[in-house]
């Protein structure tokens, strides 16, 4: 089952590693596939992603992010994961 | 009551006098022609569908011969709708299809209660086959199959109609528009079919139209829950072959075949999501070879 969540006049629908976004004011959509949906939903704290993954999307994605934020966004991986570990 | 209980005088009557109302799919329609092929038109392809006496009507339309100069050397017809005519005439001979293609542009472009996309939909076993695609990627000919052997009730050739409240979809049955090599195709592979004459050099080459089965017209008010996704590919070169779509892929693509999806906005983007959620997504890439879809598309819905 994919997952509608808002924000404001954005709307997202997350299926597996898919993640399209509609954006209301533009009334246009967007499709993100991995790696790109990944990277995307980790900066907003959605999902966390294994540590090994890291290396690959650092490699592939294709995101218009500063490295201070994708370095910070990496960060907080293992964090993330460490969570998900203990459950 | 029928349209096909109507003895032929009292049918070219009331179309003669715009009295002829009847339930075209899901809407009522009150028709006011007196051009010879909708009155054979209608007597072929339309029997099976219940006349309408309630005085709300969802669409006033008539077929006219145009005015002017041409009629007496080369007469043309217009479409109506409400008194306006949105379409350049055509030719008399293309009276039919231009009924056809304009109650299309009223489900289109009035609507707006769903989210319609442009796709064939059947359904068999409680569950809907949605076949979305660009005109010549097959989805009339894969319906028309279907619907004539296959044992699948027929819900629309043309205009996929999913309710964003109960995200159902909403039969709409009617005649299926068949064009150039597939109307042969179609008559070889279900010949109990009932499949109107040709009609030639149309602005989408020859067409013809094939004759719903009753039972889905019977069924307009009973919609259906999607169920699958497909978008087929004819490509005679190519071997037939049922892939794996992303649901992603599959969003983007339903959003470029929807006709109102920006007008709805967020109900629409809601409305697809539902709809894929409860769907599963295939690509299909087909050679022409009809036995070999039904039987793949049995399977789907009956494992």
């Amino acid at each position: 089952m994919g997952q509608i969540t808002a924000s404001g006049d954005v709307l997202e629908y997350v299926n597996g590693t898919d993640l399209v976004v509609f954006d209301n004011v533009t009334r246009s959509t967007h499709l993100l596939e991995a790696p790109t949906s990944l990277v995307y939903q980790v900066i907003r704290k959605e999902i966390s992603i294994p540590e090994e993954l890291i290396g690959e999307i650092c490699g592939t994605a294709n995101i218009e992010i500063g490295d201070e934020e994708l370095e910070s966004v990496l960060e907080n991986l293992s964090e993330v994961n460490l969570i998900e570990r203990t459950m | 009551m029928k349209l096909s209980d109507l003895d032929q005088s009292e049918l070219s009557g009331r179309l003669k006098r715009g009295g002829l109302g009847f339930q075209a799919g899901r809407f009522s329609i009150q028709l006011k022609s007196s051009v010879p092929s909708i009155f054979r038109g209608l007597l072929e392809l339309y029997g099976d569908y219940p006349l309408t006496t309630s005085p709300f009507t969802d669409f006033h339309v008539s077929v006219a011969r145009a005015k002017g100069a041409r009629r007496w050397y080369r007469p043309q017809a217009v479409f109506g709708f409400n008194g306006a005519f949105p379409f350049a005439p055509l030719p008399l001979e293309h009276a039919f299809p231009l009924m056809e293609w304009g109650l299309n542009w009223c489900v289109t472009n009035h609507c707006h209660q769903y989210l319609v996309v442009h796709a064939a939909v059947v359904e068999k076993s409680g569950r809907a086959l949605i076949l979305p695609g660009l005109p010549g990627s097959g989805k009339s000919t894969l319906c028309a199959a279907l619907t004539g052997t296959g044992g699948w009730r027929l819900l629309s050739d043309e205009l996929t109609m999913i309710d964003p409240v109960s995200k159902a979809i909403i039969p709409n049955p009617r005649p299926i528009s068949l064009k150039n090599d597939s109307i042969s195709l179609i008559q070889r592979f279900a010949p109990d079919g009932i499949v109107s004459d040709p009609v030639r050099d149309t602005i989408k080459g020859t067409v013809a139209h094939v004759r719903p089965p009753a039972s889905s017209v019977d069924q307009i008010s009973k919609p259906a829950p999607p169920s699958l996704v497909v978008f087929p590919k004819y490509d005679p070169t190519a071997t037939s072959e049922l892939r794996p779509l992303a649901k992603g892929r599959a969003f983007l693509r339903l959003t470029d075949q929807s006709f109102n999806y920006s007008i709805l906005g967020k109900t629409g983007f809601q409305t697809i999501a539902a709809t894929l959620d409860a769907s599963d997504c295939y690509e299909y890439f087909y050679d022409g070879d009809l036995r070999h879809a039904v039987t793949l598309f049995d399977s789907l819905v009956d494992p």
